[in-house]
This record gives C-alpha cells, structure tokens and sequence, in this order.
C-alpha cells in the first residue's frame, strides 16, 4: 500500500505532529510556555503596587525567573518534540512563540541575538521533525508516503532562511557577552541548512529515479547525497 | 506510542509492481504547486522544485522584511576597576543619587547592587535620558525582577521608574538598566546579565557603565568626572557612579 490520500487539513495537522495526542500534548507545552512568559512580563506591575504588596516580591522574582526559564528551555524542547512526534510546525514554535510574545510585551521588535538564537534553534527542531517524521514512517502503511516528509520540508525551509535572515542582520554588532551564544547559533544554522538541503536532494533523485521505490524519499530524505 | 503493526496482507511499503519503476511521464509533471502526485504517491520532480522554490521564496521574503538588528553594546575590556571589600558606602540621605538598589527580604530592604550612573539633569529630562537609552535599542520593560531606591525627598523606597535592556528575557546575556528619577536628577543601576543559564548572573558592572557612557557620548551628552559613592561591589564596581550631563 502506498500510501492514504490525506486531507489538507490532515496535512496542515501532520506538519504539528505525527500523533494527536501528543500533538495536544505539544500544544499545551507550547501554551503554557507562554503564558508563564507573559506571567513573568506582567505580574510585578499587576502585583508590586506599593508599599503594602512589596512583601509579594519574592513571590514575583520566583514567577520572573520561572519565565526566563521557560524561555530557556523551550529552546531544547523543540528538539525533544521533533524526535518524538516529529510536526516542524509545532517544532519550530516551541523555542519561537515565548521568546517572541516576550519581547513583544517589552516593546521591542527589533532583531536581536535573542531572536536569532531562537530561530536557529526553531529551524534546526523543525527540519529535525522531518527526519523524525520521515524514520517514523518508514514502514507504516497508513504514512503519506511522499506528502509527509515534503510538507515538512515546505515548513522548515522558510525557518531555515528567517533564521538565516537573523543571523546576517545580526553580523558586526555582537559584543563579546553574546559572542558565544551567537556563534553557537551559526554553527547550528549551518548543520540545519545542511540537513535540509540533504533532504531536499533525496526527494528530487527519488522523484526522477528510475528504479527506486516511492518510498525512498521518506525512508531517508538525505539518501540522495 | 507507535502506530499500530500493520496487518500481513496490507504488504507493508511495497508498491503495486505497476507503480513501481518506471520514469514518470511528462504529462502528469506537476501542474499546480502543491499537489500534483504521480502513481505510488509519489511528487514530480517539477512539483517538488516548486514546493522547494515556494519555500525559499516565502523565507526568504520573511527574512527581507525583518527589521533592523539592534545588536549589542560593546561591554568588553571594562576600565579596570578595583573592588574595596572595605569601603564604606554613603548613607542614602548625603547624595541627591541613589546609592544602592535594594530587594525586601523579610520585612526589610536589603542593597542589591550599586548606583553606577548618575545623571544631574540641570539642563536635561529624565524623559530625554530614557529616550536616549530607547534610540540606541534598549526597550522595555524586559523580564527582570523588581527593584527599589531610596527616595530622600519623600523618605521612601520607590520601586523602579523605568527600565530596559539589549534583550527581553537575555537568553544570551544582555546589557540592562534601571532608572529612578530622585531629588531632581536620575540614578541608574547599569549591569551586564550573564547567558541565562537558566538564571541570570551579573557578568560585569564595569563593562555596563563604559557602554552606558558611550552611548550617551554618542548621543551628544558630556560625561563628567565620577562621583564617589563608596558602593563598591564584585565583580568589578569601584564604589564610583559615572556623570552625565547634557
């Protein structure tokens, strides 16, 4: 069996995540990322009010320093969430989403080296979920065999450039305090750009291939080079 | 967690031996963009070259409208400044500055960090100060914890009037400053946040307070000999405040 034909809507929800329960499950995460960012953006103007609330601010130092956790961490989880349900979209959200609401909620859209470490980290999640989707379903005969692994790539790609996008406006005004984070984030573009032009080039020489089987191109999308 | 072992006679991933090897013919090339599917399941090469083209064209386009970067303030090579354990801050009530900011801890304000820039405002605003600070990219209010100085005038603790940094939350460490308007001039609390890792440390006082001033320098702004607080602190704050006039 080659292959179930997949609604749009089913290929717009597969490219947040193989399964739906865990899609949920990363839907919750990503909220709950969020909103602890703008818990920790707001909560001290909305609970420090005056004299009489200073005895909450401990309590608010706990609620800020929990948000910039989240922020932190979410920039792992996208890549915990891509190899275990694959979904780019919902990958590349994770790290993405809370970093973005914070600095919205500080005004500030400018990019930074925050922005681009975030989105480096959101690209390389997103074209991991690819090749998680495509090891995934390998062998399944409900996988879409060719649809699964290229909608992700049409995902992931324009993350690959944005963040790319980032890191070039970003060029000659580091200090050397965020030197180490930028760098970081370069080589990890540079791996994730790798990747997925890998994959990109697997699913072309399976299109045009004579002999192999439709399956290649899920099966391995980086077998092309 | 898996999907389900497929029954033996669905045949696995096999393809109909029909399906299987052959070129595909050049009628069935991909008319539209997303959805053109040979036998199998399988995309045209013309169809996949578009899905790739669309991609690159859609990031590439996001990338383009990006705004300006705003980067990072030079806090490297701080003049070297030597830390007194032993010195003696000023009370808060002899200078019209703020000396420390401080954090309540049961029941009572304890000094967190120095004062090291300070601002006379004789011919300038405390607004003109934050815009200064806003046009060379610092917004806010970024995640940061609350603070308080000493106000003399009205002979209380005020928590922070205005605040920003390089970076909303400082995944990678950023410049951050807080402000109080006090006794008619302003007191800014200037540090360098370590990579929030996962919580922020103070990497430098030093190397915020000479970015603070060229910044401000930058900006047309004179930048006067410091003024002794006796606040010192580690790492690497000398008990002096910066002074900058317009």
């Amino acid at each position: 069996m080659s292959g179930v034909a997949r609604s749009p809507v089913e290929r717009v929800l597969a490219t947040c995540g193989r399964q739906p329960r865990r899609r949920r499950v990363g839907g919750v995460v990503l909220a709950g990322l969020t909103v602890l960012v703008l818990g920790g953006t707001w909560v001290p103007h909305l609970l420090v009010t005056g004299p009489g609330t200073w005895h909450r601010v401990e309590t608010v130092d706990g609620v800020v320093a929990a948000a910039v956790l989240a922020v932190v961490a979410s920039v792992g989880l996208g890549f915990v969430y891509a190899v275990w349900n694959g979904g780019p979209l919902l990958s590349f959200a994770i790290p993405v989403l809370p970093e973005l609401v914070g600095r919205l909620s500080a005004g500030s859209w400018a990019v930074d080296q925050d922005l681009a470490v975030v989105l480096s980290a959101g690209a390389g999640a997103a074209v991991l979920a690819v090749y998680g989707t495509a090891w995934a379903e390998r062998d399944s005969p409900r996988a879409d065999r060719y649809g699964g692994v290229v909608d992700g790539l049409t995902v992931a790609t324009p993350a690959v450039v944005l963040a790319l996008g980032a890191l070039v406006r970003l060029r000659g005004r580091t200090s050397p305090h965020v030197a180490d984070a930028v760098g970081a984030a370069w080589i990890l573009w540079g791996l994730t750009a790798v990747a997925a032009t890998a994959a990109w080039v697997g699913c072309l020489r399976a299109a045009v291939g004579t002999t192999e089987s439709p399956g290649d191109c899920e099966s391995d999308p980086g077998s092309g080079t | 967690m898996g999907e389900p072992d497929p029954p033996e006679d669905l045949g696995g991933s096999d393809p109909p031996e029909d399906l299987g090897g052959s070129d595909p013919p050049e009628d069935l090339g991909g008319s539209d963009g997303g959805g053109s599917e040979l036998p199998g399941g399988r995309l045209s090469r013309r169809t996949l070259l578009r899905r790739a083209g669309a991609s690159l064209g859609v990031g590439g386009a996001g990338a383009l409208a990006l705004p300006e970067a705003t980067g990072s303030h030079d806090t490297s090579d701080p003049e070297t400044r030597g830390v007194d354990a032993d010195a003696e801050a000023l009370a808060e009530d002899e200078v019209p500055y703020g000396v420390w900011h401080y954090k309540p801890v049961g029941g009572e304000m304890r000094p967190t960090a120095p004062i090291n820039v300070v601002f006379p405002l004789e011919a300038a605003t405390f607004g003109q100060v934050t815009a200064t600070c806003r046009r060379a990219g610092l917004a806010g209010p970024p995640l940061e914890y609350v603070r308080f100085a000493w106000d003399r005038d009205r002979e209380r603790y005020r928590r922070q009037e205005w605040t920003a940094a390089e970076t909303a939350v400082g995944v990678s460490g950023r410049l951050h400053v807080r402000c109080w308007k006090l006794a008619g001039t302003a007191s800014m609390q200037a540090h360098v946040d370590t990579a929030a890792t996962p919580k922020h440390r103070i990497h430098t006082y030093s190397g915020a307070r000479d970015a603070v001033e060229r910044l401000f320098r930058e900006a047309g702004w004179t930048v006067a000999d410091p003024v002794h607080l006796g606040n010192d602190k580690v790492p690497d704050h000398d008990g002096f405040a910066s002074v900058i006039r317009r």
